[in-house]
């Protein structure tokens, strides 16, 4: 494992060495007590009665802040500047630069014990970046304190699978890096391994090929896949759009790997094809935009695909997958929707809310829908805002807020 | 027998583990010779603590009020829990962050103890596929892993047998005093009123045995009461209606709020009531110990539902 620190995640880390073993947690039963609550920079996190929700903003300049849902609190994280994309695991913030990828740690997040939830509250530190050329594009796995997290550089081919415990530790740490040629693909984690793309070559058809913990490919461990578009970790396994349709690769027993393709409807067009994944963290129904109009809604658990609000224009969509099956969605007009899968109707329509956004192509491209298990929260760069809109009653809007930090972006942490 | 909860046996733990905390490091929890048992969570080490603690060295990777870094365990401390005489597990995927690192224990040998391998299990209510790990929510399944114990402990090198007998008779007799107090407490509580609304199914070993009923539902966090609406609190107050109770048991970090939602927007007045699930306190902070966090939760739970 090659670990890479930059200056001032050293410093920090540095500083938590220096205060020495207290941060170990194998202790006697007694000796827990004693330990000192401060181990320099890097305190240990607090266990929460509940999720601890924040959004995170960025502006223009790269300044960041994070904006507590639950008590209105704002706090200043370390600067972002030259954001071309933002993703997250719920906890680490990935900012693409266009030429690496910063990551950064909120210090919040959620931890998935299968039947119930912990909640943790640590203390927000950067990490470091992430090098590589071209933007990227980053994909997290389905706990953010254990696994690993997928970077792929498109331009150059290069995929690197961090440590996600090594991130919690403030360092950049790769379990390997893997290399193609140049093509539109991906790198996301699935058990100790990773799946990874492959173009088609002349022997060979593009397909998605399962690696080891060590970055070795697993013979026979492949399925079929064309130009995968992108990929997100669901509760019954790895999502992942390609041309023939959505492939689910779950991890049966440990280092056993399991493909299942589940075709787009025939009569299905090119531009019709899933871009971009969207679903409420850990759950298994996601939804995408359907091309121009309507949206897929795919449950990962039962393989099946259906095709709602055929009529509608919309930019994004997502799937909270709750027992009404509540579809969230922006339509080009810059009003919300909520539709029910259970119903089968749109259920509720906001008013237009970006409709300065809207004429702004720079804005428009910043717009972020995310969910969690009550609320939804879209960002209008343009009017510096974010609403929060409470998708179980009519797509009201429930606050609409305006962050100290213009929300030019804008993504959910503590999931 | 040390008892768990005699100041004078938490002064001597004190003195014991001094020396470990000025040379600060791992691994010198091996100065001495007693054998060490590495336990998972800070509820088995408390319970191991009690039946071994004279004898062997009982470190926990959970400590209190959990530091998730835990779950993500260094190549150090994995060292440590390969070089551990017995390893004792919850089970169940409880320890779902550690499940390498115990399946390495596994591959190494014989060692490694894992408590839901000797409860009946429960499934997770509402689910048929799910095992529910929470086992220790019910004395009688705590008493059977401590049986089980026993014999496992005492093949540990360096433990005398007959202090292990005579420790693990004195802590079986405290685990069935618990479960005739639970039960004598529970009593009070007519039998329409036996249902645990709570937000996680992590009692339904207690309901099991105590012939409570649970039932599952959506508690609104603190975000979305900071705007509440009919609609974030119609599964929970569906819930309280059904069940006739007028509590309910959940970790609300605002539970003043719910409350006072309820009560304007569902027209239902209830009460908050809060107990210890998955992990144990610090000293002094109310539930350092199996036994006292049992004993905290059931006199919460009697008197929330008595009238």
């Amino acid at each position: 494992m090659k670990a890479k620190i930059y200056g001032l995640t050293a410093a920090l880390v540095g500083g938590a060495l220096l205060a020495g073993c207290a941060s170990n947690p194998v202790a006697t039963s007694q000796q827990t007590t004693a330990e000192p609550s401060d181990h320099g920079a890097v305190e240990g996190a607090q266990e929460m009665p509940e999720a601890p929700l924040h959004l995170v903003t960025i502006d223009e300049s790269g300044k960041t802040g994070m904006l507590d849902l639950l008590s209105d609190e704002e706090i200043d994280l370390p600067q972002l500047p030259d954001v071309v994309n933002l993703e997250t695991d719920g906890r680490y913030l990935f900012a693409d630069t266009g030429s690496g990828v910063e990551v950064l740690d909120s210090g919040m997040w959620s931890w998935n014990h299968t039947d119930h939830f912990h909640y943790y509250r640590g203390t927000p530190q950067q990490v470091g970046l992430v090098s590589g050329e071209g933007p990227a594009r980053t994909i997290g796995g389905p706990l953010s304190t254990a696994g690993s997290t997928g970077v792929y550089f498109p331009e150059t081919g290069k995929g690197i699978l961090l440590d996600n415990a090594e991130l919690a530790e403030g360092r950049i740490s790769e379990r390997f890096t893997t290399q193609a040629a140049a093509h539109q693909g991906l790198i996301a984690p699935l058990g100790d391994g990773a799946v990874q793309s492959e173009p088609a070559s002349a022997s060979q058809p593009a397909q998605v090929q399962y690696l080891d913990a060590q970055g070795h490919r697993v013979e026979g461990a492949h399925s079929e896949c064309g130009n995968p578009a992108d990929a997100t970790h669901t509760a019954a396994g790895l999502a992942i759009a390609c041309d023939q349709g959505i492939v689910v690769a779950s991890e049966k027993q440990a280092g056993g790997v399991e493909f299942s393709l589940l075709k787009y409807p025939k009569g299905t067009s090119a531009d019709q094809r899933i871009k971009e994944l969207s679903h409420r963290k850990s759950r298994p129904v996601v939804a995408a935009a359907a091309g121009e109009r309507g949206a897929w809604v795919i449950n990962t658990r039962n393989l099946t695909m259906t095709k709602v609000m055929s009529d509608q224009e919309l930019r994004k969509v997502s799937a909270v997958g709750d027992a009404k099956g509540h579809v969230v969605a922006l339509d080009a007009q810059g009003r919300v929707l909520v539709y029910s899968t259970e119903s089968g109707k749109v259920i509720g329509t906001t008013e237009p809310l970006l409709k300065k956004s809207l004429q702004d192509a720079q804005a428009l491209d910043s717009v972020n829908l995310v969910l969690d298990a009550q609320r939804a929260y879209v960002n209008a760069p343009a009017e510096k805002r974010v609403y929060e809109i409470d998708f179980a009653d009519s797509a009201r809007i429930a606050r609409t807020l305006s962050p100290g930090t213009d929300p030019i972006w804008m993504t959910q942490v503590g999931n | 027998m040390r008892s768990y909860a005699t100041n004078a046996g938490k002064a001597l733990a004190a003195l014991a583990v001094l020396p470990l905390i000025l040379t600060g490091c791992i691994g010198t929890a091996q100065q001495d010779d007693k054998p060490n048992i590495v336990v998972t969570t800070n509820i088995l080490a408390d319970v191991v603590q009690n039946l071994a603690g004279d004898q062997a060295e009982v470190h926990t990777l959970m400590p209190a009020n959990v530091d998730p870094h835990s779950f993500e365990i260094s190549a150090q401390q994995a060292a440590v829990l390969n070089e551990a005489d017995l390893v004792v597990s919850n089970g169940l995927n409880l320890e779902e962050g550690l499940q390498r690192q115990l399946e390495a224990v596994d591959a190494a040998g014989d060692n490694h103890f894992v408590a839901t391998d000797h409860v009946k299990v429960l499934n997770v209510s509402g689910s048929s596929d799910s095992k529910d790990p929470h086992f220790w929510t019910d004395p009688a399944r705590m008493i059977d892993v401590v049986d089980a114990l026993e014999e496992d402990l005492g093949q540990v090198p360096g433990v005398s047998k007959e202090q292990l007998q005579a420790d693990v008779l004195a802590y079986r007799s405290e685990l069935s005093g618990l479960q005739q107090q639970m039960s004598e407490s529970f009593e009070q509580i007519p039998e329409a009123s036996r249902a645990l609304v709570t937000n996680h199914h992590v009692f339904g070993y207690l309901a099991d045995s105590f012939g409570f009923r649970t039932i599952g539902a959506v508690i609104p966090s603190g975000t979305t009461l900071a705007s509440p609406s009919a609609a974030d609190l119609a599964s929970l107050a569906e819930a309280i209606r059904s069940s006739k109770v007028r509590a309910i048991f959940v970790e609300s970090a605002q539970p003043d709020k719910l409350a006072r939602a309820l009560a304007q927007e569902a027209n239902i007045d209830v009460q908050i009531v809060e107990l210890y699930s998955e992990s144990l306190t610090l000293p002094d902070e109310g539930a350092d110990s199996y036994l006292q966090m049992m004993q905290v939760n059931t006199e919460r739970i009697t008197q929330a539902l008595r009238n």
